[in-house]
């Protein structure tokens, strides 16, 4: 018994409680410093955290908790498959994750859900990027052909 | 949800920098055109990785120009990394070397923890190889290296290094023109080294683990094909595991430590403490041939001396050209290796623990069924046998020198399947792959 079935209390933007184990829930550097540094009892507040995304963020931590503590056998190829699987959301609720991840301070989830956009990102051309991501253009044309006049030698060249 | 919503523009810049690291520089710095959100965000990415060296094809002018202008224009106070590949070829020498200690000043400069920088090979000779410039030990106001990887640089003998790198955890030299006084001399100045690589190192003659003043060292990786005569001493006592490859003479000692090792030579000798040094290896791989009797005694005696083994890995990729070549008669597995330590006292725990064994190449020739046949016999816990048949077929200028394909798959697994069993849950997988040696 003792740490490994302590609960910690964490309460959602939208007010919604989650009940989780401390083992899991210490993941998040962030609550963990809110954890230590707080009376034990005491409902942290993820306030800029939705119930719908923290609970997917829990599922990631336990995992990842269970495969480490050798509670659950699965090979890191498993774990990376199932962590492709992870992040195969829309865009919304990836960058969703996202933020989530840099508030609550869990390194291994932002670097999964920051490659996954990088990903998306590589060997496309601006315009490619620009319609996977509904980023508006919001250069001039003369502004545009300036920009990449500037930047001609990041341009031109092949092969990096 | 909208459809239509641009997420990625609104993030934080400091995540838009996390997401921009995980790209190629080139790449990171054309989203400059995106929008004007995007004009400076590459410039303050935590992360540059230059990747422009093929083989045996200098450096263009425009690639010269790319590296000068990223550097130039780069504006994060830290770098997390540090990664260029390239290759100067014909550019007078003393140009090359001032750019290259250029850009090792520049990542230096940044308080770099990650610094890997590669030149390519485009001369034979050792000398002309690029020299590490000496800004790379004017480390004092770079705490932070963490990980270094170089590639063919040549060290000048007695390099300034007066102050130890307090923080470098991960060393790699591959491809380095580096004798043994100025390795053994800088290998004092890693106090926390964790990880140690010295890979085809020309001019080295010798090496001994222990040179590396670190007490944390846990893996060590050692590879040298083609130095003659190359000695290698494994005798730090803070090691896991090693992995070493190269036709050197090995020596082992007190390694009570160690929980995985990898061996790829041809000869190896241990030390007076004899092979109580073992004890703990949890894993151990083999990617040697059996060529004789001797070696197969030798790798039996071997694990003879690993009671706690758990897993075997056993690459047979040589056995081919030991095998197909000669027609050897199989031979005989019998006498007491297996049953003695060397001491005369009987063995205790031979495979009592070893509950997985993968086989490589495997091509089913007598000597390769002879070992995995008293494996079996031995392992009472055994759980997997996995074995990958590699099916040879030889092209006629092959069959004209006299070689035999490998026995075909049919017999082979035939044979696999009905060897006796010591342990009564045994799973047996067995995958081909196919190879066509020849025309």
């Amino acid at each position: 018994m003792g740490s490994t079935s302590t609960k910690i209390k964490l309460r959602t933007s939208d007010q919604k409680v989650f009940e989780v184990e401390k083992a899991v829930a210490v993941q998040s550097q962030t609550i963990k410093y809110f954890y230590e540094n707080g009376s034990p009892d005491s409902v942290i507040h993820v306030h800029s955290v939705s119930g719908d995304i923290l609970s997917k963020i829990l599922d990631y931590c336990k995992k990842h908790v269970n495969s480490a503590a050798g509670k659950e056998d699965i090979s890191p190829e498993e774990l990376h498959e199932w962590d492709a699987n992870f992040v195969k959301v829309d865009q919304n609720t990836l960058f969703d994750l996202i933020l989530a991840a840099n508030f609550l301070k869990i390194e291994s989830l932002l670097d999964l859900t920051c490659q996954t956009v990088a990903n998306m990102i590589k060997g496309k051309r601006p315009e490619e990027i620009r319609t996977t991501f509904n980023i508006k253009n919001d250069y001039t044309i003369e502004a545009e052909e300036a920009v990449r006049r500037e930047n001609k030698w990041a341009f031109d060249m092949l092969g990096v | 949800m909208s459809e239509g919503q641009d997420w990625i523009s609104v993030l934080p810049d400091e995540i838009l920098h996390h997401i921009l690291s995980f790209l190629t520089t080139k790449q990171s710095i054309q989203t400059c055109i995106l929008s004007k959100r995007w004009i400076d965000l590459w410039k303050f990415t935590p992360v540059i990785d230059i990747q422009m060296a093929t083989p045996y094809h200098e450096t263009t002018p425009s690639e010269r120009t790319f590296i000068h202008n990223t550097l130039t224009q780069h504006q994060a106070f830290k770098l997390h990394k540090f990664s260029l590949d390239f290759s100067y070829g014909a550019l007078e020498d003393a140009v090359a070397n001032v750019q290259i200690q250029h850009y090792i000043e520049f990542a230096i400069s940044r308080q770099v923890q990650i610094l890997s920088v590669s030149t390519e090979l485009i001369f034979e000779e050792l000398e002309d190889y690029y020299v590490l410039p000496n800004v790379f030990y004017s480390h004092d106001n770079v705490p932070s290296l963490e990980q270094v990887f170089l590639k063919c640089f040549l060290f000048n003998p007695n390099p300034p290094c007066d102050l130890p790198f307090a923080s470098l955890k991960a060393l790699c030299f591959f491809h380095c023109v580096i004798d043994d006084g100025t390795l053994k001399g800088l290998l004092s100045n890693f106090p926390v080294l964790e990880s140690l690589t010295i890979d085809l190192c020309h001019r080295l003659l010798n090496f001994k683990a222990s040179w590396c003043q670190s007490m944390r060292l846990k893996h060590l990786v050692v590879r040298c094909m083609d130095n003659p005569g190359f000695n290698l001493e494994i005798d730090s006592s803070s090691l896991s595991s090693f992995k070493v490859r190269g036709n050197s003479v090995i020596s082992v000692s007190s390694l009570s430590s160690i929980a995985e090792a990898t061996l790829l030579a041809r000869e190896y000798e241990v030390n007076n403490n004899g092979w109580k040094i073992f004890e703990n290896l949890k894993v151990f791989a083999w990617f040697g041939p059996l060529e004789t009797e001797c070696n197969l005694i030798a790798l039996i005696d071997f694990l003879v001396h690993c009671p706690s083994l758990e897993k075997i890995e056993i690459d047979f990729r040589f056995s081919f050209w030991e095998e197909a070549g000669e027609h050897r008669p199989p031979f005989a597995l019998e006498r007491p290796f297996v049953e003695n330590n060397g001491d005369g006292q009987p063995t205790v725990g031979f495979l009592d623990n070893v509950k997985k064994i993968i086989v490589h190449h495997f091509f089913g020739y007598k000597s390769e069924i002879e070992f995995i046949k008293h494996l079996m016999q031995k392992a009472v816990v055994l759980e997997t046998l996995s074995l990958t048949y590699h099916r040879l077929e030889l092209g006629p200028e092959y069959v004209s020198c006299g070689y035999t394909s490998c026995p075909p798959k049919e017999l082979v697994q035939e044979e696999i399947f009905s060897l006796s069993t010591a342990s009564s849950n045994v799973h047996i997988s067995f995958h081909d792959t196919y190879h066509k040696l020849g025309f």
